[in-house]
């Protein structure tokens, strides 16, 4: 009996020291699913991505004194896309530091959202831990998640950094994404390299 | 030349971009940065077919401007150039440096001045005319310190043409800089380049090796940087000094869990080298390099669905308490450890027999945690294992000396 316990503590234990130790690192991988979180939105409530389980998710990286991220506020880039494919969730999250310069209060952003008709949800991720789960390193930084909680899309917006091109002209990956989405298809491309300002961590 | 240091003087003073009969436009000021377009001559050679321009930046302290690659974020300058007598015209990209910024991200790019070097093509008719060329660059580009700035700027400058006269104050800059774009390793006789892909933990630990021999590290310090590969995530670079040159192991993680193609091409710019016996001359080097990355996949037939199941912690957890169970199973058929329902009299050959078997088992785990773990978590488990077959024989010597009693 003791030899049992014995045996079975030191493989308990052993078990837990070594399996538990964290992988070699992990970020969302399309294709995989898309790791899961509970955030608060600048309103108070609260959003996790589960309760979207069967819908399909845009994730948006927001940050409003990113003159990138920015500029497609000003053009309507995303609360167009947003309003076209009205089947989609679509949310936006800002991982800014409150110790950086360009951290808005929750009021503060509200007032923005106002201000560029963002109808959709912005969602605090004051610790980074989120945007470190997804790799987000840009605002805008874009990524879909199908309706069965994987990860479709991860990237850029469009292919158009400076914005020099007009709407019509531009290649936006995330409209196209979505498109293909709705027909069952996965996006393609799947994966582009995003631009703009660095996520403020 | 008097003359073109007042114009550059007072176009720099009147923050004007214009037009410049000279070998320097105006200064575009915006904001933390100034940029203008060059050319090395004041006056070009008629018979030119090709002509070294460059976009000249300077930046406040903190801020920077991008590579080819920016790196996690922002993005590279892009320019499109126009004007009579330019057939074509390519931004080149001199060795960049790293920059950290909040959040683990890094970027790649050039800090306090730059001048990415401008290879133009000339139209032979145009320029045998001796009129003056105009040309434009209409660029777009991002400075960044932790914050950034996009800009759009046209640039312009007049180009003489007739007998040649190089400019004293662009020719040596646009040379100094020129001399800073890598040099393409096949270029370099002396030296040898080696571009590897390594696969481990079952595709999840991926790999880029590069060895360059014929090369030591400048003493400010060697980093190898990489053309983005949609592919894959780049992590840092981890730079060795190996017999005769120097080894950069970039890890990269996949982004897409499909399957990985039979071969992919990684471009890559070695920064901060120094040729061997020649230490004074800093070097860069690049190359463009197709790898197979097939080959590099676990060999075996059983270990491939094997590493596609085992991803994530949890299968590495369920392979080491296997491997625990089997050795337990080893330990108790060898009657070093008592376990219920196992005989433990009779059949001794068999039941040792079946503990190799035992073994053979916990091999086979170990070698399939081997393609989901890193080596030391590996060494770990073996040395957990070895701990285990010790305690259990230990306990057994004691309890035979207690039934035997002293001799």
């Amino acid at each position: 009996m003791r030899t049992r316990t014995f045996s079975a503590t030191l493989v308990l234990l052993a078990a837990s020291l070594l399996g538990a130790a964290p992988a070699a690192r992990a970020a969302a991988t399309v294709g995989e699913a898309a790791p899961p979180f509970t955030l608060k939105a600048v309103d108070g409530k609260t959003h996790s991505l589960a309760d979207y389980r069967g819908k399909i998710v845009v994730l948006e990286w927001i940050n409003p004194n990113c003159p990138v991220s920015n500029r497609h506020a000003r053009e309507g880039t995303m609360t167009e896309l947003a309003h076209q494919h009205g089947e989609v969730v679509w949310l936006a999250i800002n991982s800014t530091s409150p110790q950086s310069s360009n951290y808005l209060t929750p009021a503060e952003h509200q007032a923005y959202d106002r201000k560029y008709g963002i109808d959709y949800p912005v969602l605090y991720d004051e610790s980074g831990a989120v945007g470190h789960a997804y790799g987000a390193r840009t605002t805008p930084h874009m990524f879909i998640v199908d309706a069965q909680g994987r990860l479709a899309y991860n990237g850029a917006i469009d292919d158009d950094p400076g914005g020099r091109k007009t709407k019509a002209q531009r290649s936006n990956y995330v409209g196209s994404g979505l498109t293909a989405e709705a027909a069952g298809k996965t996006p393609d491309p799947a994966v582009t390299k995003p631009y703009g300002c660095s996520v403020k961590y | 030349m008097r003359l073109a240091s007042i114009h550059l003087l007072l176009s720099t003073l009147l923050l004007v971009p214009e037009p410049a009969l000279a070998a320097a436009g105006g200064w575009a000021m915006n904001g933390p940065s100034a940029v203008r377009l060059i050319t090395p001559w004041q006056v070009a050679p008629a018979a030119a077919t090709e002509i070294r321009l460059g976009l000249h930046f300077r930046l406040r302290p903190g801020w920077h401007v991008y590579w080819k690659n920016s790196g996690d974020a922002g993005y590279p300058p892009t320019a499109s150039f126009s004007g009579r007598g330019l057939a074509g015209a390519e931004i080149l990209w001199p060795a960049p440096r790293r920059f950290e910024l909040p959040g683990g991200l890094v970027a790649f790019g050039y800090e306090r001045e730059v001048v990415y070097p401008v290879r133009a093509r000339l139209r032979a008719a145009a320029i045998a005319s001796h009129e003056p060329l105009q040309w434009t660059a209409d660029v777009d580009y991002l400075v960044c310190q932790v914050d950034c700035i996009p800009y759009r700027s046209a640039l312009g400058v007049t180009q003489p043409v007739g007998e040649p006269r190089p400019d004293p104050e662009t020719a040596p800059l646009i040379a100094a800089w020129w001399k800073r774009l890598p040099q393409p390793a096949e270029s370099l006789p002396e030296v040898a380049a080696e571009t590897a892909f390594e696969s481990g933990g079952g595709g999840r630990a991926l790999a880029l090796t590069v060895r360059l021999r014929g090369v030591a590290a400048d003493p400010l310090g060697s980093d190898l940087f990489l053309e983005t590969n949609d592919q894959f995530d780049c992590g840092r670079p981890r730079v060795e000094s190996i017999p005769g040159g120097m080894s950069f192991r970039v890890p990269l993680s996949r982004r897409q869990a499909t399957l990985l193609p039979p071969a992919t091409t990684f471009a890559w710019t070695v920064t901060g080298l120094a040729r061997i016996g020649r230490p004074m001359e800093t070097l860069s080097v690049e190359a463009r390099r197709t790898v197979a990355l097939e080959a590099a996949l676990p060999p075996s037939g059983i270990a491939r669905p094997l590493a596609a199941f085992a991803r994530g912690p949890r299968a590495a957890s369920l392979l080491i308490a296997l491997a625990f169970l089997s050795t337990l199973l080893a330990l108790g058929l060898w009657g070093l450890m008592e376990i219920p329902l196992l005989p433990r009299k009779g059949h001794k050959d068999l039941r040792t027999a079946l503990g190799f078997a035992a073994c053979a088992g916990t091999v086979w785990l170990l070698y399939a945690l081997s393609l989901v773990v890193g080596a030391e978590r590996l060494a770990l488990v073996e040395l957990a294992l070895l701990v285990l077959a010790l305690l259990s024989w230990l306990r057994h010597a004691g309890r035979r000396d207690k039934l035997e009693g002293p001799p």
